[in-house]
């Protein structure tokens, strides 16, 4: 499995702000309809399915139940997050498609598999949800009978998890870009900064757009500052008691 | 831009050790108006940009440059940081100070 890669640069926030703004990116509603379409194709596509879901794990590790057809899926999930195994945290873990053909013999997952059993589950299949290089969590179908699931069945769930995985990276770009880090604020708030101390050169001089900008260069080479702090100061010192007042 | 420009250019960005995203963030924070595919075609001279943009990214690299150089000397008559607020307070051709 590839870890998701926690550091996005400001660049990276700034592409992805303009595609939410231009609505490229799906919103979190978008994002449930199309899993809540792909779960019960997928129940009612591999025959003998008594429902499916989708596990997401979230950027703390933790995994959570999306779209799930049934409440006995929603049972069973939670049932492999409380065991820490299961199914689908081994398909998410090893990116393979994960089958059990009889939860009452499974060695992998004993805990889990027993209590499945105890609910009446025989079959289950698991399949990885990958995207842009990152593994988002696993898609699932359960069964009441063994040998539910054959190859077709495993190519089928493969195909579904993969359209799945797309959903879920899209509203993940779209959430993170809603927390503006600290590295973007800073840029933005420097860039404010020096517009308004551009603007008060423009007009205290009488110069240009451009002229300004390169007065304010000027300023911050001679004082050895970076431009931000000298454009900082000066819109500071808007405002402030004129100290050549009386002279 | 010159030859002999471009060189010394590319030796400073190069000096910098800044990757091409994080020049680019910081030539937006000062004011830059170019795109980061723009900026990264013009570090491998793929593309023009006008002098004005160059010298913003010029600046962006000067900036990183002061970061990491060892402390300087000052001399007797260097400029003190707040020298240039009483420049602009007071030698822009008017009359009376803002």
């Amino acid at each position: 499995m590839q870890p998701r890669q926690p550091f996005r640069s400001v660049g990276d926030e700034l592409a992805a702000v303009q595609a939410r703004v231009s609505g490229i990116l799906l919103t979190e509603q978008t994002m449930a309809t199309a899993l809540q379409l792909i779960t019960s194709l997928a129940s009612d596509t591999l025959e003998g399915s008594l429902g499916s879901g989708v596990t997401v794990v979230g950027v703390d590790g933790q995994p959570t139940t999306s779209a799930a057809t049934e409440p006995t899926v929603d049972v069973l999930d939670r049932l492999q997050y409380e065991l820490g195994e299961g199914p689908c945290l081994t398909a998410w873990a090893s990116s393979t498609v994960v089958k059990s053909n009889d939860l009452s013999s499974e060695p992998r997952w004993p805990e889990w598999s027993r209590r499945a059993a105890d609910i009446g589950m025989r079959s289950v299949l698991s399949a990885p949800m990958e995207a842009g290089g990152s593994s988002w969590g696993a898609v699932k179908v359960y069964s009441a009978t063994p040998d539910s699931y054959d190859q077709r069945s495993e190519d089928l769930l493969r195909r579904f998890a993969g359209q799945a995985a797309i959903f879920v990276a899209n509203v993940h770009t779209a959430q993170s870009t809603r927390q503006m880090s600290d590295g973007l604020r800073e840029t933005l708030r420097n860039r404010g900064l020096i517009a308004t101390a551009r603007g008060m050169v423009m007009a205290k001089k009488g110069l240009d757009y451009e002229r300004a900008y390169r007065q304010l260069v000027l300023y911050a080479r001679q004082a050895r500052l970076p431009l931000s702090d000298v454009a900082e100061r000066m819109v500071a010192s808007q405002g402030q008691p004129n100290p050549h007042q009386d002279q | 831009m010159t030859d002999s420009l471009g060189a010394r250019f590319h030796d400073a960005y190069a000096a910098s050790k800044l990757t091409v995203s994080e020049l680019w963030i910081r030539y937006v924070a000062i004011g830059g108006e170019a795109s980061e595919l723009e900026v990264d075609a013009y570090l491998n001279g793929a593309m023009a940009l006008p002098a004005f943009q160059h010298d913003m990214l010029a600046h962006a690299v000067n900036e990183r440059l002061d970061e990491i150089a060892p402390p300087k000397a000052p001399y007797s008559d260097a400029f003190t940081p707040l020298d240039f607020l009483e420049e602009y307070l007071w030698d822009g051709g008017h009359d009376e100070p803002a």
